[in-house]
């Protein structure tokens, strides 16, 4: 019954969407050089074809998008960008260098741009277009290797995009903030903030990639996408914060290639919206190319948190290292699916993965599977994973000191996830963020007794 | 300030252990209960602290006018209750200076004090160092992580050094340390010694007392507190073993 449904709900999202969409590129047309709508419009073929994934797909076996499918989003509102001001620093990472994304729509006004150092350069859709179109379209449409029907749409329906270069040599500090803000509107709304980065050869670069909302009522969908080039010896420490409003529905996709002896370090926060899916695909394309991945997902309610990543060590001596931690609890879900994939003649590849969640409810719920496929035979693999709940004997003893139960709970999830957050460099977001692990919780529990 | 009145307590769905404890500490008082392995100490020392897994069966509590087994945990903590573990835990990931802060201020809260800030909190600390001879760069580290036998102790009387409880329960503190250990461990609880506090120390051994005089040595045996008397008890026991305990705990069921 579910996937007629199913089925029923994708048929009509389609249909609405090919009339979204070709009202979508009337409106553009004679705005946007040809071989963009072009490829617009083989995104959106692409996306017709194969529809929104269904729980038969193995890749979207532990996530539903039905309720994603049953919403008709509108388009985006365009608010007075003044009024958006307080939110800036409230829900993004307050860096002093920040790109603003509002639904999906870059606004340099909203924007701290003024002192650019050296050697980076930030522009929107339009300018980068008008600054030169083959350099936009490399870009933004350079091919990719993976694709689903996220990306597609992002690809057929995205009004704007950020790209942001690092001339060779250039070490950019302090970081760089780009914040994709949603707002607050009457129906449902879908954004695709996009954003391109390529770093050229030795550029080095701290990106704090926020993603919030509003308010937590506000119902939108964030259909987020980053492709970043990490040229020769290059490094990029990537920081994702995903904070939406909680009946908001996020799925995004990062796609990071890595060239010879350049380093990829992520930190992924997971914090908001009803459904998150967070796609993570590096490719490590080179020699002595590295990737450091960590994700911590920290999810209650009904909220369902979805990680997919995949290492691909397509080249010998590349190295991973993966840790991804979830704490979950209400009745809310984690997934965490890792596939490590080390290609033919990539000897001497190291990868290491580990996945640990811990569980604060009864109801509380963590799917994780590792993937690893290895067709080389000289590499070290290894991967480990865990589901567990919070020790009564540490409960007992904190408790013992004076701190109740809930606090207790917030002070050991806050060192269970600390390992994932200790490594963000910028203090004032780490702090804020330790502050949100420090919460009180596990107040089910409590109750219970 | 705190008054044991015939209780009986068992591991929850287990076995009875405590039964029927009678015992009355006045502020000021240092106790030592004594007694063989399995007589009940440290079930006693768990059951005060309002550790889970007992069930109270028949008997009360009552500290400082209060109905303490009617409290939760840190409610007992914030009313000036302290159980020195005979194991302290590992808590990998929180270090010892934010737990203690969080811990002294949770407690300073429900006294209507104010809270101390990191900077007066050092300065506490320092002074408290002294008590205890701890390593300063122990505080840095996560609770009780990879810390030796005598250094879990240490913190455990250090931590006590720095909440100031009014009734501090010593379970098997000399357990496991070597001879200079147990005299800095006795000494830090000899300081904190003072006429508002009472102290009570579980333990299987006489050597102890030694460094720390008792006013009191109870012995517990089978559940229930055999024999009271002063310190001279303590050397009654060193001298016979708990043979003759075992022998009237026997006659006694």
């Amino acid at each position: 019954m579910a996937d007629t449904e199913t089925l029923a709900g994708a048929a009509q999202a389609e249909d609405t969407g090919r009339q979204d969409f070709s009202a979508f590129l009337a409106a553009r047309r004679g705005q946007e050089p040809e071989w963009l709508e072009q490829a617009r419009a083989d995104a959106f073929a692409r996306f017709s074809e194969r529809g929104y994934p269904t729980r038969r797909d193995e890749d979207w076996k532990y996530t539903s998008v039905e309720p994603l499918c049953a919403t008709r989003f509108a388009a985006a509102p365009r608010p007075n960008p003044a009024a958006l001001v307080p939110w800036l620093d409230l829900r993004g990472a307050a860096a002093p260098l920040r790109v603003v994304l509002v639904n999906g729509r870059f606004e340099r006004g909203l924007s701290s741009l003024e002192a650019l150092p050296a050697g980076l350069v930030v522009s929107g859709l339009k300018e980068a277009l008008a600054a030169g179109e083959e350099d936009a379209r490399a870009l933004l449409l350079s091919s990719r290797p993976v694709e689903d029907a996220f990306t597609v749409l992002n690809t057929a329906l995205f009004e704007d995009a950020v790209l942001i270069r690092v001339a060779a040599g250039a070490a950019i500090s302090p970081p760089l903030e780009v914040l994709s803000l949603a707002t607050t509107a009457r129906a449902p709304f879908a954004s695709r903030p996009r954003v391109a980065l390529a770093l050229a050869e030795g550029a080095r670069l701290t990106l704090l990639d926020c993603h919030a909302g509003c308010r937590d009522d506000d119902v939108y969908f964030s259909n987020a996408l980053l492709d970043a080039d990490l040229g020769q010896g290059a490094f990029l420490e990537h920081v994702r914060v995903e904070d939406e409003a909680r009946s908001a529905f996020h799925v995004s996709a990062c796609r990071v290639a890595v060239a010879g002896s350049a380093t990829y370090n992520s930190t992924f926060v997971t914090f908001g919206g009803r459904l998150a899916r967070n796609r993570l695909h590096v490719v490590l394309a080179r020699e002595e190319a590295r990737a450091d991945l960590r994700g911590l997902y920290r999810i209650d309610s009904d909220q369902h948190a979805d990680h997919h990543t995949t290492i691909d060590h397509a080249a010998p001596k590349t190295t991973s290292r993966e840790l991804y931690k979830g704490v979950i609890d209400g009745k809310a879900q984690g997934v965490f699916c890792g596939r490590i994939l080390v290609r033919p003649g990539a000897q001497k590849t190291s990868a290491e993965q580990s996945n640990a969640n811990l569980l604060l409810a009864r109801e509380a719920a963590a799917h994780s599977t590792p993937q690893l496929e290895i067709y080389a035979d000289d590499v070290q693999c290894r991967h480990g994973s865990t589901i567990g709940q919070l020790d009564e004997e540490m409960l007992f003893y904190i408790r013992s000191r004076g701190i109740d139960r809930a606090a207790a709970c917030g002070l050991l999830t806050y060192a269970f996830g600390n390992e994932v957050i200790e490594r963000i460099g910028f203090e004032p977001l780490r702090d804020r963020l330790s502050r949100r692990l420090l919460a009180k919780t596990g107040a089910s529990r409590g109750q219970e007794e | 300030m705190l008054k044991i009145t015939n209780l009986q307590a068992r591991v929850a769905g287990g076995k009875q252990i405590l039964n029927g404890v009678n015992l009355e500490v006045r502020p000021g008082e240092v106790h030592a209960i004594m007694g063989p392995n399995g007589s009940g100490k440290s079930t006693l020392a768990h059951v005060l602290a309002g550790r889970e897994g007992y069930e109270i069966i028949g008997g009360t509590v009552e500290y400082q006018g209060q109905d303490l087994l009617a409290l939760a945990p840190e409610e007992r903590a914030r009313a000036g209750v302290f159980l020195a573990f005979q194991y302290p835990v590992e808590i990998p990931g929180v270090s010892n200076m934010f737990f203690l802060r969080t811990a002294l201020n949770e407690i300073r809260r429900h006294r209507g004090e104010e809270e101390v800030d990191a900077m007066d909190f050092m300065a506490l600390v320092k002074k408290k160092l002294k008590i205890v001879d701890i390593d300063e760069a122990l505080l840095k580290r996560p609770v009780n992580a990879g810390f030796s036998g005598g250094e879990k102790k240490r913190n455990e009387i250090f931590q006590l050094a720095v909440l100031e409880p009014t009734l501090a329960i010593l379970d098997e503190t000399d357990s496991g340390l070597d001879i200079d250990a147990l005299r800095t461990v006795a000494w830090g609880v000899n300081a904190m010694r003072s006429p508002k506090r009472a102290i009570v120390m579980v333990t299987h051994y006489q050597r102890l007392l030694e460094y720390i005089v008792p006013d009191r040595v109870h012995v517990l045996a089978g559940g229930r507190i055999l024999r009271s008397g002063g310190k001279d008890l303590a050397l009654h026991l060193e001298e016979q073993g708990y043979k003759w305990v075992k022998d009237e705990t026997a006659g006694v069921r």
